[in-house]
């Protein structure tokens, strides 16, 4: 009778024995070290900015540089500033540079142990950078503001529009775009748009500082015809999928925005845009639907003034990227899809809103939307003292408007007509104006 | 300083917290700090001050707010060194004299630059971030500590506007012969990096 309970006994004492040394393995992690945990996270997701000749400030391309600046890489990751990914959408796009909980917790423990070097035999290679070149291949055009900007070495950021002639006697499809700025100690970011209204002239004909281009800080200043995409740190060439193609009207002027942070002296720029054209027939355009809310009525002292706006995809659709945009008092942005069945998923989610980090996010794989999809926009804004890129003090109340001092609430998002074929000569796009 | 406040009438202390120097009650002198500027001057900062103290900008030349912060800093030196101020920047890192004085000179420095390799001053001034700036009286009591002003409200946030120019305001209140309102104010920037020696 004795014995079913021993063996009881003695399965007990070995379990507790195992959970014993689970327990105690768990409860002492190994130490990151560089070699094997370090070097990874920032050659994937840091050393592709920090490299000499690039946008960032110092070189991140070997455990020296990494050490010196350890504190600082801890600091900026902890409150998500450093990578400069300001979507919280992890897998959903290219070219991500989303740290998880786990990797930002690794680089502080590992300050936190003072840096320890680890095995560098295990270490991965340092990456290596050719020098400048241009990353999506020779362009077919290049395209560069009439002369160089001078940029001074004190004030308020400047958001300038240079206004470049294209001159091409018929329409042409782009497959791939990629903008290089001149300066990298005092460009942000760029945004391209198109104009062939010739408003985008007048505006700098109408400016006399005896710089090129026109200032203009939330758009270009007029309904843009499109858009050529834009840079800002990291970003990688955009290239359309297969069949598709970016219309360069002819005539057309791309309209090239530049937003300049001045870093205490006297700078020049002189940024430049490259094409490659498709090659081959292009059977889809890509378009461009703003989701946006008009109305917007921002109290003053109001810390969470929430915006929506909807808009029913009336063909189906497939989605290429998105583009959120709002000014200095916006917060928080949360674009989702209901498909015809009440199923829903995020197009784009930005939980904290940074006006000078904005750009293209580029879908992994293009989204299928079918027709009677509904897309949703929800934006939050911050209208006190607290908010400190507010541009009022005090708070006032807040309007749509293109300057630094109004707001914005909108979602540019790029997409394909699956209906469209115009290799077939059968298109269909609501609005669209492709030959 | 101890033994002042244990034997001396509370009159007494006052006469001795008003005097410069004496605002600290405890600190220490600092022992003479001798330094190069990037022009290979040597130069004991804390014994030839002006009148009423002098200013330290702790900088890394390839931090991008030590940068952005000169051209106001620059003003500073303009205004408060005919005030009885010195005014140094302060390198912090291990960089060369020769490509301290091309910084120096790309960014117009208004005042001379020291080299800190060693971190002497960074030490004494308990400096952990760059652009952070430190007045020192004549006696060398550390009298400000601290951001230039709030123009950076966070790594990567940036007002539109000053709001506070604490530096400035600190600057004010030991000219006016005032205590400094807010002698320890908290900076953003970069971490100052261990000297190489000390690896």
């Amino acid at each position: 009778m004795k014995q079913p309970f021993a063996t009881l006994a003695a399965v007990l004492a070995a379990s507790l024995l195992i959970s014993c040394l689970c327990v105690k393995s768990s409860a002492a992690p190994r130490t990151p070290t560089f070699a094997s945990d370090i070097a990874p996270i920032i050659y994937q997701n840091c050393a592709s900015c920090h490299h000499a000749g690039q946008v960032a400030p110092f070189s991140l391309t070997s455990y020296q540089d990494v050490e010196q600046h350890a504190q600082t890489i801890a600091a900026a990751t902890q409150i998500r500033y450093m990578p400069p990914w300001h979507v919280d959408n992890p897998g959903l796009f290219q070219n991500s540079r989303h740290l998880t909980a786990a990797q930002i917790t690794l680089l502080k423990e590992w300050v936190k142990a003072g840096c320890p070097r680890g095995n560098m035999k295990l270490a991965p290679a340092a990456p290596h950078y050719n020098k400048a070149g241009w990353i999506m291949g020779t362009p077919d055009a290049v395209y560069v503001p009439s002369r160089s900007y001078q940029l001074a070495a004190a004030g308020s950021d400047v958001y300038r529009c240079f206004v470049i002639h294209t001159n091409y006697p018929t329409d042409r499809w782009v497959k791939s775009v990629e903008i290089r700025p001149g300066n990298y100690h005092v460009v942000h970011h760029i945004i391209c748009y198109l104009d062939t209204s010739g408003a985008a002239r007048k505006l700098e004909a109408a400016t006399h500082d005896g710089q090129p281009g026109y200032i203009s800080f939330g758009g270009p200043g007029f309904p843009a015809k499109g858009m050529l995409g834009g840079w800002a740190p990291g970003t990688q060439p955009m290239t359309m999928p297969h069949n598709v193609g970016i219309l360069l009207p002819k005539g057309a002027d791309i309209v090239m925005q530049v937003h300049y942070h001045k870093d205490g002296k006297q700078e020049t720029d002189l940024s430049h845009v490259g094409l490659i054209f498709c090659k081959k027939p292009v059977d889809k355009k890509m378009l461009i639907m703003p989701l946006l809310q008009f109305n917007l009525n921002i109290p003053p002292n109001d810390p969470n003034y929430i915006a929506t706006a909807q808009l029913k995809v009336p063909a189906n659709v497939h989605l290429l990227s998105v583009f959120p945009h709002m000014h200095l008092l916006g917060h928080t942005m949360n674009v989702t899809c209901t498909l015809p069945s009440g199923k829903s998923f995020p197009l784009v989610t930005v939980p904290d809103w940074n006006f000078n980090w904005q750009g293209f996010y580029t879908y992994k794989k293009p989204l299928a939307v079918p027709a009677g999809s509904v897309l949703h926009l929800t934006a939050s804004y911050n209208n006190t003292e607290s908010n400190p890129f507010n541009p009022h003090n005090p708070p006032v109340m807040v309007h749509w408007g293109d300057q630094t001092t109004d707001e914005m609430c909108l979602c540019f998002i790029t997409f394909t007509v699956d209906q469209q074929h115009l290799l077939q000569n059968t298109a269909y796009a609501p609005g669209q104006n492709t030959k | 300083m101890i033994q002042c406040k244990r034997h001396l009438s509370g009159a007494a202390l006052l006469i001795c917290t008003a005097l410069p120097g004496g605002a600290h009650a405890g600190t220490a002198v600092p022992a003479p700090v001798t330094l190069k500027t990037t022009t290979g001057k040597t130069v004991q900062p804390l014994q030839h001050t002006g009148k009423y103290g002098v200013v330290f900008l702790f900088i890394q030349h390839g931090c991008p707010i030590s940068n952005a912060t000169s051209p106001y800093y620059n003003k500073l030196c303009r205004e408060f060194t005919p005030k009885g101020f010195k005014f140094y920047y302060v390198f912090v890192e291990h960089v060369s004299a020769k490509q301290a004085e091309q910084h120096a000179k790309a960014y117009q420095y208004a005042c001379p630059a020291l080299l800190d390799p060693q971190q002497k001053l960074v030490h004494l001034a308990k400096a952990t971030i760059t652009p952070e700036a430190a007045i020192f009286s004549p006696q060398g009591t550390r009298l400000y500590m601290g951001r230039v002003n709030n123009l950076f409200a966070a790594l990567g946030i940036q007002r539109p506007h000053i709001t506070s120019s604490d530096l400035r305001n600190a600057l004010h209140d030991i000219a006016s012969r005032l205590p400094v309102a807010h002698p320890v104010t908290t900076a953003v920037g970069c971490y100052i990096p261990l000297p190489l020696t000390g690896r």
